[in-house]
């Protein structure tokens, strides 16, 4: 273990020396490993202020659960023939890595079906030991960068995603309301459906309502409500259907002015991670190929109407 | 005549009905209200909304079995912060008046009902569609149905203009021919998915709403692995309606001198 270890911080550093020499590629034969571009990446976050934790800090300072940017499948020895970033590991953005040649997926979300990848529950399962087969068969190695990409400021997921709509910040302090010339929910999901390429935008609330400040939301009620606060509408990326659409329901029903626009997760935090992640990674990993692979809109709605 | 029942007492009876030993999850049981409250009359719901408690008010409709939580709290997972985030909410501000003022007690059926019940909600779900369940020798959350062969894109319009919905969602190719299909209801995790999909000869599941870095990445894994398969997502209300009504009039029959109505609800979202 220990030799291992040795070996990567050694050719880690030789890495970094040839880069802050050159910045070009490594010298033919010396093989970059997943391991090493990890090192990187953290050195690069460090660099700009955002330390690697193994338990990041809460929004509140508190200190959070164990991270889940680790490596989830393959050696971190491997060496690396390609590097590609996604929004989500699936087996198509697999196979197109594969295609490609990029060997070492960093990754937002989770691989095998849980936040931690945790695959006790599903050794025996046909997909998971179809997907594991596929990337074993094609030394892919695998690693997640969640946590930490979250806590570069500003935090490059939701940059990219209000830039792709085109949304400003008010800059007044507000954190996450953006100023929208006056319109009306339906009209702000519309260009949603627009500027984001998809059709599966849900509306929950008056179509009718008046919008000029909406707040962009994670996943779950409680965070919705607190981007609220501020706003007359909440941009929400896979809102559950079992509480944060039932609230909004309700709120319609007493006259509140509050609605919601819900896409999908993908929709929601794929573009940070698709070119801004990739330019990113290549500014420090000269020596392969540094590519986004996009994961496309799952969903298509019903053709009824 | 006899003084009406306490809420309580009605719900120990109920219970006793369903022949349960299984103990409710959190967040089940009696949600708000006072379980001391004399009932005259029922209503039986989906979920709790603004508009249900108004008319179970209006009706002196005083225990509201629901299958859902009247404050969100679907499960412990999602419910971590719903709970400090809606005390000073103006809607559960205004929901919790509205039990007060109505005089209602909510009281939520949901996991002891499923599991007196395996597949009655899917039954349901299936029955509201036309379909006829495959039997089964075990007790299962999914059932299985033939159907005449169509496409996975006319099967979802179909799906949508019987149930009422209006956001049903696909996943896989649209044209892929759909003859067997596993139908879920509600919310699904990875092991409902990975049981429902079990038998190679599914080639679509049909369920309402699940989460898209679990279930619905592993049924995306399923599209993906070069198996012919799609999905369907009807919506978390629209798949749980029929269930609802079927529970309603099991209430009406194990609970004959009490008066339950259904009280129905639609889908809350629309495409813009």
């Amino acid at each position: 273990m220990s030799t291992r270890l040795n070996r990567r911080t050694l050719s880690a550093a030789l890495g970094a020396g040839l880069l802050a020499a050159a910045g070009a590629p490594r010298a033919t034969g010396a093989m970059l490993t997943a391991g090493e571009v990890i090192e990187r990446v953290k050195k690069k976050l460090a660099e700009g202020g955002v330390t690697w934790q193994e338990r990041p800090a809460r929004p509140g300072g508190a200190p959070g659960p164990v991270t889940v940017d680790t490596f989830k499948l393959g050696d971190p020895d491997a060496p690396v023939t390609g590097v590609a970033t996604c929004w989500q590991a699936t087996f198509e953005v697999l196979r197109r890595a594969a295609a490609r040649k990029l060997n070492l997926l960093i990754t937002h979300e989770p691989t095998f079906w849980n936040h931690l990848d945790d695959t006790k529950a599903v050794q025996e399962d046909p997909i998971y030991r179809a997907k594991r087969e596929f990337a074993e068969r094609h030394r892919l190695v695998i690693w997640r960068f969640h946590d930490h990409w979250h806590q570069v400021r500003p935090d490059p997921i939701f940059a990219a995603l209000t830039r792709r709509l085109g949304w400003q910040t008010s800059g007044s302090g507000l954190g996450t309301v953006y100023l929208l010339p006056q319109t009306t929910l339906a009209a702000t999901a519309r260009q949603v459906q627009d500027r984001l390429g998809t059709r599966t935008v849900r509306i929950v609330g008056n179509p009718q309502q008046p919008i000029s400040r909406m707040a962009v939301s994670a996943h779950t009620l409680s965070s919705c409500l607190t981007a609220l606060t501020n706003a007359d509408a909440v941009l929400m990326g896979e809102p559950r259907e079992f509480d944060t659409f039932e609230y909004f329901r309700d709120a319609r029903s007493l006259d509140l002015r509050r609605g919601i626009i819900g896409i999908s997760h993908d929709r929601l935090e794929e573009w940070g991670m698709r070119e801004p992640c990739a330019d990113w990674v290549r500014s420090f990993v000269p020596e392969v190929p540094v590519e986004p692979i996009r994961v496309e809109d799952w969903f298509w709605v019903a053709e009824t109407r | 005549m006899a003084d009406p029942e306490k809420a309580t007492v009605v719900v120990r009876r109920l219970v006793a009905a369903l022949g349960t030993t299984a103990k409710e999850a959190p967040y089940e049981g009696f949600c708000a209200g006072d379980p001391e409250l004399p009932v005259q009359r029922a209503a039986c719901c989906f979920s709790p909304t603004v508009e249900v408690l108004r008319r179970a008010a209006a009706e002196k409709r005083t225990l509201v079995i629901a299958r859902e939580h009247p404050f969100y709290t679907h499960g412990t997972f999602y419910a971590s912060g719903t709970e400090a985030a809606l005390k000073e909410d103006p809607v559960a501000r205004a929901k919790r008046e509205l039990i007060a003022s109505g005089g209602l007690v909510v009281y939520r059926l949901s996991s002891l009902w499923d599991q007196a019940r395996p597949g009655a909600q899917a039954t349901a779900l299936a029955r509201a569609l036309d379909w006829r369940p495959e039997p089964t020798g075990e007790a299962r959350r999914e059932v299985v149905c033939r159907i005449p062969t169509t496409s996975l894109g006319a099967l979802a319009a179909s799906i949508e203009r019987r149930l009422g919905a209006h956001t049903v969602r696909g996943v896989g190719d649209r044209s892929l021919p759909v003859s067997r299909v596993a139908v879920l209801t509600g919310y699904v995790d990875v092991p409902t998915c990975a049981a429902a999909t079990r038998d190679p000869r599914v080639d679509a599941v049909i369920a309402g709403d699940a989460c898209e870095w679990e279930g619905a990445e592993y049924l995306k894994d399923v599209v993906d692995s070069g198996r012919k398969f799609g999905v369907l997502y009807a919506g978390f209300v629209a798949t749980e309606l029929p269930g609802t009504a079927v529970m309603a009039r099991w209430l009406r029959s194990s609970l004959p001198e009490l008066d339950v109505s259904l009280i129905s609800v639609a889908e809350p979202a629309r495409l813009p």
